[in-house]
């Protein structure tokens, strides 16, 4: 038994909605499961063309160019790989199984994501990690790593899991954190781990200004951070601004402002 | 074009006819009488069997405005769970408690409504009320003004401003915002939580302008009488929630001094103190006083158990419900010089002692107000529950039996603590059809609505009998607005454009001088720019005037 390769057939359309197409779910040509694309529900085979392929288990999608939102959304198992770029809400809400997108996501990626693994080659939009519109629950679980950079919010009312960003991110990252990690390879906007709660935000350049509401707790060897990265060599993901080597790391905490004991650990060089 | 609607069981209470077997006409979207032999019609529908009435009326139902959009906000998970694509004919949505415009439309006709009224706009967000309202198809529309926390009613109060005075700035009022009626939400309690204040009694003077919520209510109820606006003042009393409310609500009607009232949301205005847990249900001894005197009328505002979102002018109430909210997330601000708006997502658990307590107070409200022409079949949507529940709260006014059982499941201590149990009472078809249709078009002042006589808009619903009254309810056979066929077996079938409903009061422009001074000063516009015009209101094509009779109503 093989697994599907759906390719787009119409790239100019509106946005496709792929809530509900994950990787099992699928039954021969995909006869039954319809969609949502701009406003009208479809057959899912009038939007794509769909063809065995793959490892069984597994669901390859090539966009052409198509805006596809909710890729992997709710996905419990299996594999989804992108030939290209996903819309909005990639991996959300999702379980277990591996994400894997060859170009760039938009926002909301990963959003109250549980469990699994979601890997982006290219940037991620605003919200990464955090909770969908309207909702106060971010990430609770699984492990994302972006290639590239990210926008505003990444990690906000995270309460656990694991994000790995290459690049910079932008404003209030990490902000209402409840608890997880979030890791940065570049640069951070403004505003960093406001309100944090609790949780762990690792930089290796300094916010500038420096965050208010952290008060400084000293440099110190942090045991964690060799674990942390033995952890991320497994994923092949250890962001590439960081030294290769040394535990040495000045650690900030707060946001007292907001009665938070969350920690912003700012790497030495090694 | 002559339509004859044959042989259904006709009820229609406003012409007295509880179960008739007739034929109905329809010409030009009008309902006409018999036009002899000689008039052949175009088109005859069979309604051997079925059951007839008129459109039903939503008299209290929060559908459109500033609060409306925010609780849409707070509920993006509902909407994402309950999201509607697009078929063709009606447009794409979501939501059950607050839901999208479009839909909100879609699900009143389905289940045989052809208008539901905003009871709350305020006066800064009316333009936004009515842009709203337009959008929401397939049934008529409506809004009621909110006035008695507004800086200038206060002011001209504390000035001692007389009752032709006072009139003429609320009839300003209606006319700017192109409302239906007026109403008052906790009259001077939102004003004073703006000055930090948390409670306000009746004879309280508020914390600014000193003017009591008694002056307040008086006024207002002495200046729509004085305008001739056929709806009473609409009352959202005071102590919204609070267990011993039932007094504010006593003290109310007697504030009105024998003008006529009504009182929105009795349910949640009807709690005494007795008991162990100092919470109880007073609806017998308010339906008491109201069965007494029939200046009153009253809108139930049931509960109705699940999720749901509250969302309030009354910010004194919603702050202290914060702390309720579920999901844990809420808003609650001050809006200009106005009022407010509280906005608290909520879940009515039959299994909390308090909620199951507030269902059977609302069930005893109906069953204990003997006269059907003054209660009103209301969930005040969304605050007790979304009014798709209708058919359910129906099911449960004519059904004793399923009464009974749904009782039986709740908090083992509620049936204890409520007569619910005892009241044999079972609403007829004819007392439904009052409550839901020729009653509040008549207390509205629609005098083309609500009923089947000639001359009414031919707003039609055809139902199939059932035992199960909420099936029967849920889904109409038919249901035509303005003579078109618009939904069949609870589909719709055709789009139509519903209207606005207003009342034009006349009154001395020489207020608007003291307005256009007030704005001048403290709003964000001038008065000539927030009147509303006509050609705004659905493209200058759908205003429905009523007529005001000063002095009679």
């Amino acid at each position: 038994m093989t697994g599907h390769i759906l390719t787009v057939r119409e790239p100019a359309g509106p946005p496709i909605d792929l809530t509900g197409v994950l990787p099992g779910r699928l039954a021969g040509d995909g006869a039954g499961v319809t969609v949502i694309c701009g406003r009208e529900r479809h057959p899912l085979d009038a939007l794509f063309d769909i063809r065995d392929g793959g490892p069984s288990g597994s669901l390859i999608l090539r966009p052409e160019g198509a805006v596809l939102d909710a890729v992997g959304a709710g996905m419990a198992e299996g594999e989804i790989l992108v030939e290209g770029d996903c819309g909005d809400q990639a991996g959300r809400a999702m379980r277990g199984g591996t994400l894997i997108v060859e170009g760039r996501c938009g926002a909301h990626a990963a959003a109250a994501m549980q469990g699994g693994r979601l890997m982006v080659a290219g940037d991620a939009g605003d919200f990464l990690g955090a909770p969908l519109p309207g909702g106060t629950k971010g990430m609770g679980g699984g492990t994302v790593t972006v290639g590239g950079s990210a926008g505003d919010r990444v990690g906000e009312r995270m309460r656990r899991g694991l994000v790995t960003i290459q690049g910079n991110v932008g404003a209030l990252c990490c902000a209402r954190m409840i608890a997880g990690t979030v890791v940065v390879g570049g640069g951070c906007g403004p505003e960093p781990a406001a309100a944090m709660r609790r949780g762990t935000f690792l930089l290796c350049r300094a916010p500038d200004p420096p965050p208010t509401g952290f008060v400084d707790g000293g440099e110190n060897d942090w045991l964690f951070l060799e674990l942390l990265r033995r952890e991320l060599r497994v994923h092949g993901s250890w962001p590439a601004g960081f030294p290769v080597a040394g535990t040495r790391a000045r650690r900030l905490i707060g946001d007292r402002s907001a009665g938070g004991r969350g920690e912003l650990l700012i790497l030495s060089e090694a | 074009m002559l339509t004859k609607l044959s042989g259904g069981r006709v009820y229609d209470p406003a012409n007295g006819r509880d179960g008739v077997v007739m034929d109905l006409y329809v010409r030009d979207g009008r309902i006409v009488g018999d036009p002899g032999r000689g008039a052949a019609p175009d088109e005859t529908v069979d309604l051997a069997g079925k059951m007839v009435m008129a459109g039903a009326i939503d008299i209290h139902s929060h559908i459109a405005g500033g609060k409306v959009n925010i609780a849409r906000l707070l509920m993006a998970e509902e909407h994402r769970a309950t999201a509607v694509a697009a078929d063709g004919l009606c447009r794409c949505g979501g939501g059950v408690a607050s839901p999208s415009a479009h839909v909100t439309g879609c699900r009143y006709a389905r289940m045989g409504y052809t208008a539901a009224f905003e009871p709350a706009m305020l006066p800064s967000n009316a333009r936004h009320a009515h842009l709203e309202m337009a959008d929401i198809p397939l049934i008529d529309t409506g809004a009621y003004v909110v006035l008695g926390n507004d800086d200038l009613l206060l002011e001209m109060l504390a000035s001692g401003a007389g009752e032709e005075e006072i009139a003429d700035y609320v009839g300003w009022a209606v006319n700017a915002t192109r409302s239906l009626a007026v109403k008052a939400v906790n009259p001077g309690g939102i004003n004073a939580f703006k000055y930090n204040q948390r409670r306000l009694e009746v004879d309280e003077p508020g914390p600014f302008h000193a003017v009591t919520p008694r002056r307040v209510l008086t006024a207002l109820a002495a200046a729509v009488r004085r305008l001739g606006i056929p709806h009473p003042l609409h009352l959202h009393g005071f102590n919204l929630g609070v267990p011993g409310n039932v007094e504010s609500t006593l003290d109310s009607i007697g504030a009105a001094d024998g003008l006529r009232l009504h009182l929105a949301h009795v349910q949640f205005h009807s709690y005494g103190l007795e008991g162990d847990r100092r919470f109880s249900s007073a609806a017998a001894r308010l339906a008491e006083v109201v069965n007494a005197r029939p200046n009153i009328s009253v809108d139930v505002g049931q509960v109705m158990f699940g999720q749901t979102v509250t969302a309030s002018a009354d910010t004194m109430a919603q702050m202290s419900n914060t702390r309720l909210a579920h999901p844990k997330k809420w808003a609650v601000m001050d809006i200009e010089c106005d009022a407010g708006c509280g906005v608290v997502p909520f879940r009515y658990r039959d299994k909390a002692f308090v909620n199951a307590l507030q269902w059977a107070i609302g069930l005893e409200l109906f069953l204990l107000i003997g006269d059907p022409w003054r209660v009103f079949l209301t969930t005040d949507h969304p605050n007790g529950g979304p009014f798709t529940s209708y058919p359910e709260l129906i099911r449960l006014l004519m059904d004793r039996d399923y009464r009974l059982a749904k009782l039986a499941e709740l908090h083992p201590e509620v049936p204890k603590h409520t007569i619910l149990g005892s009241l044999r009472r079972e609403y007829s078809l004819g007392e439904i059809a009052t409550m839901t249709r020729a009653a509040p078009a008549r207390i509205l002042g629609l005098a083309d609505r609500g009923h089947l006589g000639p001359g009414a808009a031919a707003d039609i619903v055809v139902y199939t009998d059932d035992a199960d009254r909420r099936r029967m309810f849920e889904t109409p056979d038919l249901v035509f607005k303005d003579g078109r066929l618009i939904v069949r077996r609870g589909e719709v079938v055709a789009m139509a454009e519903g209207r606005t409903h207003v009342v034009e009061p006349a009154y001395d422009p020489a207020i608007e001088r003291r307005v256009a001074r007030h704005f001048e000063e403290r709003m964000g516009l001038k008065a000539v720019h927030f009147r509303i015009g006509e050609d705004e209101i659905r493209g200058g094509n759908g205003l429905v005037r009523h007529l005001c009779r000063p002095g009679v109503f």
